[in-house]
């Protein structure tokens, strides 16, 4: 039986096991002899070990067995030690590694490392001594080892995305190498594409001897079957396997591949839904055959119905909740918490919130940094760090907040004009609010100094982005002694959204609603300059302009008596783009950009409309800060 | 019996293999993609999917040749482009035996895979993953 098609649903559901038993085993922390969280867990392991068997993923079931094995121990003993707490939250994490290769179409890696470690000894209590235990470092940022140098070995550790790395070893003793490579290669091709060979075949032609040769094939064939085939050859004395070079577009295709539930009435509903469809298009036929007016527009109307609620449904399948990715924060917060030695106590209220799987994909990252920087930058000895989130309007709010020394402006101003970032003048302008989004600027950080852990990972000025490019917006709420509220707002659902459509050069673009402040026509007159910058009093204050058509390199025309501006915010601050036209505001299905358009900064995605056209969204922030060569400084000096 | 369309790039003859084509589309819409490269052409709504389109002359070097205005869509298994050419000519049958390497002093801009005599002309066979590959990398 093919059980790939069944590897899918393997994999979500024992992801789920496993945040489940990550979260028992914080609770049994607390509370060593619960009966239930015990027995609760001894279930969890011993589900995945029946799956990962029935799935043959050996090693995988047999490190359940083995975690299985221990919670057997603590059923008869009735407690569960602090020291096996470490030993099986090791032992998720591993699980979890295992997870990721199978996900990945790798062979399971080693756990018998694992196996044979002993469980840590007593010799450590917990919280009074500085010398924490190291605890194990998560593996999931870090690529599985895999033999650099190429080896027979180390095929069986090929990415199954038909791309193959070979490294071919000629006899010592083989007469014209050169020639027998091309002859080689040749018949290499006809397994496959070679999509790159080194020495290449030009070199090969000019005779250039070569008595290694690593060659990329992309093939639907095994490794061993390539191989088998090779050896054959006169001549060719050892075939390697070198591990293949990452390779973007294969971890694209690798992306398709993911699988959704979906609760049984929601597919009762679209299937009512499309027996409705069905009988509105017998309705439409009959009164446009009969030509009867009146009934197609009652038609059309209940069509329109129908479509708006499919989409609905549609958007539905895609919700997940938002404990799927904040499930494993408490972990993160108790793991670095014991590394820094500090009390943290953490309170997660996020229930029943639901958002779109493209944004909660996205989203994961961004916390687990939020988090950690409460514990590490928030917290002095002891706290609380929370995570809540609820609704507001069409919007989620996701809060983490810490009831630390908060953050204090005015060094926060200070900093900022010390590292260049803003003159005195422009420092002593900005309202607290738009000083506290400096933090979220390349380049600045608040810690006196990088700490492991602020070290590594996203900083803000990343975590401002991502939430930026998912259409929501970041908030820092702070006062000195009473903690810092950081605050995402974000969409619901990315799919769709309101576009502002503006015109450059008679070239149609859209921004997100989310993206404007206000869109304003204002009289020629009133724009001023001040040195090379154009300027424009908005609200008692002095908005920068800059030309939407330079930015984009595209001719401008400052002609007509007004200037129509979109207000957005940039770095903290507002800014107005000055574009020729404005032309109108609409809802946008949004398409994602495939490569080699996904890599043009400030191009977020783009939208087709009604007949046909495509329209390109702009994300502001992304195209000021701009790609490559597009320094801050450049802004100043263009005017409109 | 594998076939091979036969493109012009200026007046140099090109080929690719039809099984590397998913349609030749007949002078489409082309729309602004903001920032992108002058290599880009446009974009082009294929069927719902969003497909640059790129200037194959301009981009391997053929800087007086012009553009055609039927463009070729690769299969999204390939990639999610479509070529504008000089021009399409016709599509022909091929022996892939009888493929021949390519003369050092016709490499070029080296996304030459091979050459087809045809007829007392040479095609040069495209290297449509070299391209996809260097495009993704830019």
């Amino acid at each position: 039986m093919d059980m790939s098609k069944y590897r899918g649903m393997f994999l979500s559901e024992t992801a789920e096991h496993l945040k489940k038993m990550s979260a028992l085993l914080l609770a049994l922390e607390n509370d060593p002899a619960d009966r239930d969280g015990i027995d609760a867990l001894f279930r969890e392991a011993h589900s995945i070990k029946g799956m990962a068997a029935s799935m043959g993923y050996d090693r995988t079931a047999e490190l359940a067995h083995h975690l299985e094995d221990l919670m057997d121990g603590f059923r008869q003993s009735g407690v569960v030690p602090p020291e096996a707490v470490d030993r099986l939250l090791a032992g998720t994490d591993l699980l979890e590694g295992l997870l990721e290769d199978i996900s990945a179409e790798r062979d399971e890696r080693e756990i018998a490392d694992f196996l044979t470690s002993p469980a840590p000894s007593k010799k450590e209590v917990e919280g009074t001594s500085v010398s924490v235990e190291p605890l194990p470092e998560k593996a999931d940022d870090e690529q599985p080892e895999i033999e650099a140098e190429a080896s027979e070995e180390s095929s069986s550790e090929i990415v199954a995305s038909g791309r193959l790395q070979l490294v071919i070893e000629l006899a010592e003793d083989a007469a014209a190498p050169a020639a027998r490579a091309l002859i080689m290669l040749r018949e290499i091709g006809r397994m496959g594409t070679v999509l790159n060979s080194r020495p290449g075949e030009e070199q090969l032609r000019k005779g250039e001897a070569a008595r290694k040769i690593e060659i990329t094939l992309q093939s639907d064939r095994s490794a061993d079957e390539v191989r088998a085939s090779l050896l054959v050859m006169a001549d060719v004395e050892r075939v390697g396997f070198a591990a293949p070079v990452a390779e973007p577009r294969a971890r694209r295709r690798e992306d398709g591949s993911r699988t959704v539930r979906v609760r049984t009435e929601l597919l009762d509903q679209f299937i009512n839904l499309t027996g409705e469809l069905i009988t509105n298009r017998y309705m439409l036929q009959t009164s446009v055959r009969e030509e009867s007016w009146q009934e197609t527009r009652a038609g059309l109307d209940r069509l329109s119905r129908l479509v708006t609620d499919l989409h609905h449904h549609v958007l539905q399948v895609r919700m997940m909740p938002l404990e799927s990715v904040t499930g494993r924060l408490p972990r993160v917060v108790r793991d670095l918490a014991r590394k820094c030695g500090k009390e943290v106590n953490f309170c997660h209220e996020v229930a029943d919130i639901e958002l779109d799987r493209a944004i909660l994909e996205h989203l994961s990252d961004p916390l687990t940094h939020m988090v950690r920087n409460a514990v590490d930058h928030g917290i002095e000895s002891q706290g609380e760090v929370s995570v809540s989130a609820w609704r507001e309007k069409d919007l989620v709010v996701v809060e983490v907040g810490d009831d630390g020394r908060g953050m204090d402006v005015e060094s926060i101003r200070q900093k900022a004009i010390e590292k260049g970032l803003l003159s005195p003048v422009q420092a002593r302008g900005l309202r607290e609010r738009e000083v506290l989004q400096l933090v979220c600027h390349p380049g600045f950080s608040t810690a006196a100094q990088v700490t492991e852990t602020s070290g590594r990972g996203v900083g803000m000025d990343v975590v401002k982005a991502e939430v930026e490019a998912l259409g929501g917006t970041l908030d820092i709420i702070t006062s000195p002694g009473e903690g810092t509220r950081i605050q995402l707002k974000l969409p619901v659902s990315v799919a769709i959204i309101q576009i502002l459509l503006v015109e450059c050069d008679g070239k149609t673009l859209g921004i997100p609603i989310t993206r404007v402040q206000r869109a304003l026509e204002i009289e020629r007159s009133e724009v001023r300059s001040s040195g090379r910058q154009m300027v424009v009093p908005l609200d008692h204050e002095m908005v920068p302009l800059i030309s939407l058509n330079k930015v984009l390199k595209l001719p401008t025309h400052a002609t007509g008596e007004t200037v129509p501006v979109v207000v957005t915010e940039f770095r903290g601050r507002r800014l107005g783009l000055v574009v020729d036209r404005f032309a109108g505001q609409r809802e946008a299905f949004v398409k994602t950009l495939a490569s080699p358009l996904d890599r043009l900064s400030g191009v977020s995605g783009a939208t087709i409309l009604g007949d046909g056209s495509l329209i390109f969204i702009l994300d502001p922030q992304a195209l000021l800060d701009g790609g490559p060569g597009r320094a801050t400084n450049r802004l100043v000096g263009e005017d409109a | 019996m594998e076939k091979v369309l036969i493109f012009t790039l200026g007046d140099e003859r090109y080929g690719l293999e039809v099984a590397h084509i998913q349609e030749i589309v007949e002078s489409p819409p082309l729309f602004y993609i903001p920032r992108a490269p002058g290599h880009y052409r446009g974009a082009l709504n294929f069927h719902g999917t969003i497909l640059p389109v790129l200037d194959l002359p301009l981009y391997l070097g053929f800087s007086q040749a012009e553009c055609g205005e039927r463009v070729v869509v690769l299969p999204p298994s390939l990639g999610t482009l479509a070529l504008a050419v000089t021009a399409i000519e016709r599509i022909v049958p091929f022996e892939s035996d009888s493929l021949l390497p390519v003369p050092q002093e016709r490499l070029g801009h080296g996304y030459i895979r091979a050459a087809l005599e045809r007829e007392g002309d040479v095609i040069n066979m495209l290297d449509i993953e070299r391209l996809l590959t260097t495009l993704d990398q830019a």
